[in-house]
């Protein structure tokens, strides 16, 4: 197996081509790291200026997809604590977070003076969406299987749906995500959506998901277009615009009172079933779920490449994701 | 640049990026969000490749069209813009 001699990428990852040096093509198009300082200082100035343009009298002018780890945590504290922002952070419980994720979620919104909102699916619906997501991957696009792993992409799928739909109810017009470089294409730095004007290219994507997952799928991912089709959502991901490193994020949250749990496996600080999603992925695909991830993080500066080879080096085994498959109902030697 | 030269390179980026190759069951007219073939966030990557390789501006009527969903109104929409 070949891989970038710069971000580590493997040629197991669909589409990647190198060039003759052993650089990937990502490498290639990503510019030097002092010009990504600069883009990401222009990131950052224009996420301020939609901050300053959506400044309101409101209850809340933020809903922050609050997952409880370190980077949704940062996040949270930085729109807070920066940019003055009155949020409200909503967690969706999959039902394999952490216990040590409830008490950070409790300690950092405390800490910070944010209301906070937990929501819980159905315990049954979930496991069906894990099950089937490890079982058949092809409900999601083969560009988003790259990206991350099946079970990654349904739930993020539903998470997102749940904050545009809150945003929607509760008038509230920005959504911050803890997305880091890597996670998304580069251009979703921010995002407008106009649930009324996009919900028939949507309809195609909730109809899949409904066909997968049941009948029961649809309330979750469905987004009702309210009274005003012209109705528009800003999602913003500060992370994109700021180079830090992990252990300086984990510094910074401390004095919250967060903590890493222990029990979430390399590559997550807040879920259990992360593991299970790496787990398989590696396994269908031959590359880490979190590869992508990593090489961006490396282009960036913000991970050495002995640091991003002792994170993609550390795969859960069988052993280790046994009982969640177990959990969820999910035969791992049918996969 | 031709309609052509547009289509192939929009097909090339297709197979490159978002992962899948035109053949029996996907042609120029099929409609890649019902085929489950792209989802928003590669609608998001597809539309800032045709920005930035095709030197156009796609607006928010663009975007919202039926015509975005398939290769051949994508070509269709940026041979529009480049004739502009």
């Amino acid at each position: 197996m070949t891989s970038c001699r710069r971000c580590l990428l493997p040629d197991t990852v669909p589409g990647l081509r190198f060039d003759d040096t052993g650089l990937c093509d990502l490498c290639l198009e990503t510019p030097s790291v002092e010009e990504l300082g600069r883009v990401r200082a222009a990131l950052r100035e224009d996420m301020e200026r939609v901050i300053e343009a959506h400044r309101s009298d409101r209850p809340y002018e933020c809903i922050v997809a609050y997952s409880g780890g370190k980077d949704s945590s940062y996040t949270l504290k930085l729109l807070v604590e920066t940019y003055r922002l009155r949020c409200l952070a909503i967690t969706v419980d999959n039902g394999f977070l952490a216990t040590r994720t409830y008490t950070n979620c409790r300690v950092v919104c405390e800490g910070l003076g944010v209301d906070h909102v937990l929501f819980t699916p159905r315990r049954s619906f979930m496991n069906a969406l894990y099950r089937g997501s490890a079982e058949d991957e092809s409900v999601h696009p083969p560009a988003a299987v790259r990206r991350a792993s099946s079970i990654c992409n349904s739930c993020i799928g539903l998470i997102n749906s749940h904050m545009v739909q809150k945003a929607m109810e509760m008038d509230v017009p920005l959504i911050a995500g803890g997305y880091i470089g890597g996670q998304l294409p580069r251009d979703a730095a921010r995002l407008v959506l106009r649930p009324g004007l996009q919900a028939e290219r949507r309809s195609p994507r909730v109809e899949r998901l409904v066909r997968s997952f049941g009948e029961e799928a649809r309330p979750y991912f469905t987004i009702r277009p309210g009274a005003d089709p012209n109705r528009e959502i800003t999602v913003i991901n500060p992370m994109l615009g700021l180079a830090i490193r992990e252990d300086d994020i984990m510094a910074a949250l401390a004095p919250l009172g967060w903590k890493r749990p222990q029990e979430t496996g390399v590559t997550s600080t807040n879920c259990r079933m992360n593991d299970l999603g790496v787990y398989l992925h590696q396994k269908r695909h031959g590359f880490h779920a979190y590869a992508l991830e990593t090489a961006e993080q490396v282009r960036h500066g913000l991970l050495s490449l002995e640091e991003a080879t002792a994170k993609l080096a550390a795969l859960p085994t069988r052993d280790d994701v046994a009982w969640i498959a177990d959990r969820i109902s999910l035969d791992l030697d049918a996969i | 640049m031709d309609a052509s030269d547009v289509q192939r390179r929009i097909m090339d980026f297709m197979s490159r990026t978002l992962l899948f190759q035109f053949g029996n069951s996907v042609g120029p007219d099929t409609d890649l969000f019902q085929a489950g073939l792209i989802d928003s966030f590669g609608f998001i990557e597809l539309v800032g490749f045709l920005e930035a390789t095709f030197a156009v501006k796609l607006t928010d009527d663009d975007l919202a069209s039926p015509e975005t969903a398939t290769l051949a109104g994508t070509t269709r929409l940026v041979m529009s813009r480049l004739s502009q």
